[in-house]
């Protein structure tokens, strides 16, 4: 006989199969310090958090022509071009082996772009170096902090600090008569001593290059908060697909993030308090208990959307789908720069 | 709270929820971290909805409902072996395990309802609100899994016999 007892019984002894918690605590753990030491980097570097790397399947081949460490996805995303045309300036000439290309951020202030970055990261990111080409002052309070030690760049006076708080991070400024400040970062898993050498040999690599970078979106419209901030804009990618962050920190704390690209982890994870939202001729959805907002592109490409912080009043959704209806996207960024060096 | 007193103080109540809600504890394991994955990023907009219990859930329901997941179940349920008729003697723990069996097997939505009705005692009013379904459709499916359960049972008459 089955009766509810019966039932309940079967679950509870289910339920006693549940595994432990170690493993997962684990994980967490392992994932919390690799993410630490990348946005670090990417905040160093100007550019926004990118979606970390997931196990999912889409397009995209792995160039296995490169040595097995240094696997790094073949990205088809857009034509590239926008309306700013950034100067890479500089790039280093020497880099650890395995490491390729995995990072570009641009700090937008009105129609100018006074900082560029480019992170350059091992296979797994766990590791990376970062340049940064120009400062803003928006910038400021991620400039590391510590004793300074003075290291030569090629003739010209660097000045080194390694930050030790969560994972030591090692960073050397220098400026070559007429040109920007170069900020060289780097985090890898070795010690203070290693990093020094490291982030000295690829400092003193470093040599102009020709090449450029473009702005492809570009805000519509902005509340007063947000309108007179500089932006920054990054682009990177996570497992085989790519992603284009845009954020803007404004004046009262608020920040606002809208990611695009073939990420599956953009979609929307879970239907809970969601509500269906339609803007332009785009259906999506969207979470007013976390201020997210949610679509698919035509083309397939996934756009979230966040107001981060500030105040939380009934505005703020009709304030983010405002923001979307008037955002330009702009050509989709040319990704064929990822893996190189 | 922040995210890591929240795992620290509520993670393997989670587990056991997602092991009866997966009916395998592989399965829950995984879904579990990938859960907490996708949550930890945006913990602070859920701590303020003062039900991260209730938040986690749905998530953990809408990764097992996923359509990756779904494949996974179905060839899980073709591997899946059904008890032999046991010639012990008739006690609980044979019949409960005979009942884990079925369970175990059953598609997604109907091991969902009746976990959420029998270990959760949730009604089905909340029950088709989680899975985004009417109640009617929570009770057609709490019925075929029932109808299982019935089944197997019709299946062990050694048990009834005895």
């Amino acid at each position: 006989m089955i009766d509810a007892d019966a039932i309940r019984s079967a679950f509870a002894a289910l339920a006693d199969e549940a595994p432990p918690p170690e493993r997962i605590h684990a994980s967490l753990a392992v994932r919390a310090r690799r993410h630490r030491q990348r946005r670090l980097v990417l905040r160093l570097a100007g550019a926004g958090t990118v979606a970390a790397a997931t196990g999912v399947a889409a397009a995209g081949v792995w160039r296995f022509t490169r040595p097995p460490e240094s696997r790094f996805p073949v990205l088809h995303a857009g034509p590239g071009g926008g309306w700013l045309e950034v100067p890479l300036r500089f790039r280093p000439t020497w880099l650890p082996r395995g490491y390729g290309e995995g990072q570009r951020g641009v700090v937008v202030e009105g129609t100018q772009a006074p900082v560029v970055s480019r992170g350059w990261q091992t296979g797994d990111m766990s590791q990376g170096i970062s340049l940064m080409v120009g400062w803003h002052s928006s910038l400021d309070p991620d400039r590391p902090n510590g004793p300074l030690t003075t290291i030569d760049v090629n003739g010209v006076p660097g000045e080194l600090v390694q930050v030790g708080d969560q994972a030591l991070g090692t960073f050397l400024t220098w400026q070559p008569p007429g040109q920007p400040q170069l900020l060289i970062s780097v985090h890898t898993d070795d010690g203070a001593d290693a990093q020094q050498h490291l982030a000295v040999r690829v400092a003193r690599s470093v040599r102009p290059d020709p090449g450029v970078t473009s702005v492809g979106p570009r805000f519509g419209w902005l509340p007063l908060d947000l309108a007179a901030a500089p932006w920054r804009l990054a682009h990177g990618f996570a497992g085989t697909d790519w992603v284009q962050d845009v954020r803007v920190s404004g004046t009262g704390g608020r920040q606002l993030i809208i990611s695009m690209g073939t990420s599956a982890e953009m979609r929307l994870a879970n239907t809970f308090t969601s509500e269906p939202v339609r803007i332009r001729d785009w259906s999506g959805w969207q979470v007013p208990a976390m201020r997210q907002l949610f679509l698919t592109l035509p083309d397939g490409v996934e756009v979230s959307a966040q107001l981060v912080d500030g105040p939380g009043d009934e505005q703020v959704m009709p304030t983010l789908i405002r923001i979307i209806e008037e955002f330009e996207f702009g050509p989709w960024p040319d990704m064929s720069w990822i893996g190189g060096r | 709270m922040t995210f890591e007193e929240y795992v620290a103080a509520r993670l393997p109540a989670l587990l056991r929820q997602a092991t009866v809600l997966a009916g395998d504890p592989h399965v829950a394991e995984d879904v579990v971290q990938d859960v907490l994955i996708k949550a930890q990023p945006k913990w602070a907009r859920i701590c303020e909805l003062d039900a991260p219990d209730a938040y986690l859930r749905k998530m953990i329901v809408n990764e097992l409902l996923s359509a990756r997941r779904r494949v996974a179940a179905a060839l899980r349920r073709e591997r899946a072996q059904w008890p032999a008729p046991a010639r012990n003697d008739v006690d609980v723990i044979v019949l409960r395990e005979a009942i884990l069996q079925v369970i175990r097997t059953l598609p997604v939505r109907q091991r969902l309802v009746i976990a959420l009705r029998f270990y959760e005692d949730m009604s089905d009013a909340d029950i088709a609100a989680l899975l985004d379904c009417t109640e009617g459709t929570v009770r057609s499916q709490a019925s075929r899994a029932l109808a299982k359960l019935r089944e197997m049972a019709a299946t062990q008459p050694v048990l009834e016999d005895k």
